[in-house]
């Protein structure tokens, strides 16, 4: 187990090591002049030049490869032309309303997902069934963003009953900073108005951003639950007398929730990618809300920043579920 | 090919949602096709006017905020979408089989070569990686062609190479191998057609994905730019009109949730019909 766990972090150092390479292409490589996208449009021929030296545009390319790769790991994303602060800063600042979004989104994933899944499997070819698979092909073919919009349509314009942006009301203030995710800190500080609040703010987006990985879900508990069902340890627990409960809840679902797992941990891109259009259709403060405001300035290294932030949080989550699946799976052996 | 069409056809008379999905998508095509000599208004034509109507007997799906007609950009608005997803799956799917089968037929380091790239592309989730290369290439039609491809091609790789490792040691490519084949021609008739099937299923699938995603780069102001017609930049611009234009926002998204709709629909018959293990089963 330790063997593979070592194993697999080497080839996640490949793997990153390789993502760092591929944004210095396309951040050095692909465009005209670097120095004149990091200057921004509105730049002057002096300004470019002076960023030329500072950044070392002037160098060879192999030192500006070795310049980079070093500052990333130092944790230096360069400098944002729109804020005119480091990018990590503002990343740090921007990416727990990220976070609070869709952790959000995958729990409710969880919470709807895995038991639609297992009422379409046990009632197999029912209205049910057929009602979730119509639903889950529908709710694949959404984009994320127009249902983000219909939803504030709905609620919003129209019901009035739910906010469409934002994290907290105007009329209140944050609850004292602890972990950056407004829900957990107001618990934390025991600041009930606020949690209240967060958590309404967070229903329409989590809900847009979830809908089509609950699909995804679904369908796949319902097709491994069903793969287990016929097996013949299934037939042995049902013939010795055991409630269908039992054997569904502590015998199959066990089994059927491991192939689930891969999908989820890949649902983790979905929502990272979804959160970027949900962010930006209710002006939820997270890093892809930042990313987009940075596209009118063409601010370059902030893009840079959230496309590799990304790519190492998604990267980080599926090594731990692969892992996680060799703890939860004692067939498995590495 | 008669036979098969006749075949197809009887076989998706018993599936409903799929042929339904497939009659959807041949009709959104044929209206993307014909747009500009169909009685429209024209997509362009800009009136102060009339901005911000909503639906009526002449404009059916109201207007925008320049006082365009919305039923015709939306129509037009499927000729950009479908030509850039079509494009799109082609390039990714060409690309990605070559790479794939050359390197699942081959093995070791150019196996090993190939895997660790796609790892690479595949550490990234789709649509932000297809931003940050929007972003350098800059707008328009042709850089959004150019990055979604950069984002599919992977995923072509990886399901051509599981192929091609598949077919090599299959008895009919070592009878081939012994007979003294050359290397490219078992590869293009022998290993190429036996692993075109889930290709298409993939391609075809990916269709919907590919407008999504252009949608959504467009949405957030890359990709394709006014005033062509196109769905996810007409949302972009709707949005800001949510309070007061409830229409603005509504049809040019149902657009693109039909036509992926019916392209996911057609294509999962298209699946249950050339993979026969999901045949058997009948889910």
């Amino acid at each position: 187990m330790a063997r593979y766990i070592v194993k697999r972090l080497a080839l996640l150092t490949v793997t990153l090591l390789g993502v760092l390479t591929l944004t210095f292409f396309v951040s050095h490589v692909v465009p005209g002049d670097p120095a004149r996208l990091a200057a921004g449009v509105r730049a002057k021929p002096e300004q470019v030049e002076a960023l030329r030296t500072r950044l070392g545009l002037d160098r060879p390319l192999w030192q500006q490869y070795g310049r980079y790769i070093a500052g990333v790991v130092r944790g230096d994303l360069g400098e944002s032309i729109r804020t005119r602060r480091p990018v990590s800063a503002d990343l740090a600042e921007y990416f727990p309303a990220t976070v609070e979004l869709t952790a959000f989104a995958m729990i409710l994933c969880l919470l709807i997902g895995i038991p639609s899944g297992i009422l379409s499997a046990v009632k197999r070819e029912s209205v049910i069934d057929h009602v979730s698979r119509v639903a889950a092909t529908a709710a694949v073919s959404m984009p994320t963003f127009w249902l983000g919009l219909l939803l504030q349509l709905l609620f919003f314009r129209w019901l009035q009953i739910l906010p469409a942006t934002g994290r907290l009301g105007f009329y209140l203030s944050p609850p004292a900073h602890a972990t950056g995710l407004y829900v957990v800190d107001s618990l934390l500080s025991g600041n009930w108005t606020a949690f209240g609040d967060s958590f309404v703010h967070l229903i329409l987006p989590g809900t847009a951003l979830a809908a089509s990985s609950i699909a995804v879900i679904t369908r796949m508990t319902r097709s491994s639950l069903l793969e287990i069902l016929s097996l013949d340890y299934v037939r042995t627990a049902r013939s010795k007398g055991l409630a269908e409960k039992v054997v569904i809840l502590k015998h199959a679902l066990r089994n059927a929730l491991l192939p689930s797992l891969t999908v989820i941990g890949l649902q983790v891109g979905v929502l990272l990618a979804g959160a970027v259009l949900i962010e930006v259709v209710f002006s939820w403060p997270g890093i892809g809300l930042y990313a987009v405001q940075s596209i009118t300035f063409v601010d370059f290294q902030a893009i840079l920043g959230v496309t590799l932030i990304t790519a190492i949080v998604y990267s980080g989550v599926n090594l731990i579920v692969d892992v996680l699946y060799g703890v939860i799976d004692p067939r498995i052996h590495y | 090919m008669k036979a098969l069409w006749k075949k197809l056809g009887r076989w998706m008379a018993g599936r409903p949602l799929a042929a339904a999905g497939a009659a959807a998508l041949l009709a959104i095509l044929l209206l993307a096709l014909f747009a500009p000599w169909l009685p429209l208004q024209d997509p362009q034509s800009v009136s102060m006017r009339d901005k911000l109507l909503p639906p009526s007997a002449a404009h059916p799906m109201g207007t925008d905020d320049l006082g365009r007609d919305m039923f015709s950009r939306v129509v037009h608005g499927a000729r950009t979408s479908l030509l850039v997803s079509v494009i799109v799956v082609a390039c990714a799917s060409v690309f990605g089989l070559v790479v794939g089968l050359t390197a699942g037929y081959f093995g070791g380091m150019a196996d090993e070569l190939m895997m660790r790239t796609t790892d690479i592309f595949l550490a990234f989730p789709g649509l932000i990686l297809a931003m940050a290369v929007a972003v350098v290439l800059g707008p328009g039609v042709v850089p959004t062609i150019v990055a979604l491809s950069i984002v599919w091609w992977p995923w072509y790789a990886r399901l051509a190479r599981s192929e091609a490792l598949m077919h090599k040691q299959a008895d009919f490519v070592e009878a081939a191998r012994a007979l003294g084949v050359p290397t490219w021609r078992i590869l293009r008739s022998h290993i190429l057609p036996n692993s075109l099937s889930p290709l298409i299923v993939q391609a075809t699938l990916d269709m919907g994905y590919a407008i999504l995603t252009t949608a959504a780069l467009s949405f957030i102001g890359l990709g394709v730019q006014e005033p062509t017609a196109e769905w996810g930049a007409m949302l972009n611009i709707g949005r800001k009109y949510l309070l007061s234009a409830w229409w603005f926002i509504t049809f040019p998204g149902l657009a693109i949730f039909i036509t992926v709709l019916a392209i996911n629909l057609a294509g999962d018959g298209l699946r249950d019909y050339l993979d026969p293990r999901t045949r058997k089963r009948g889910a």
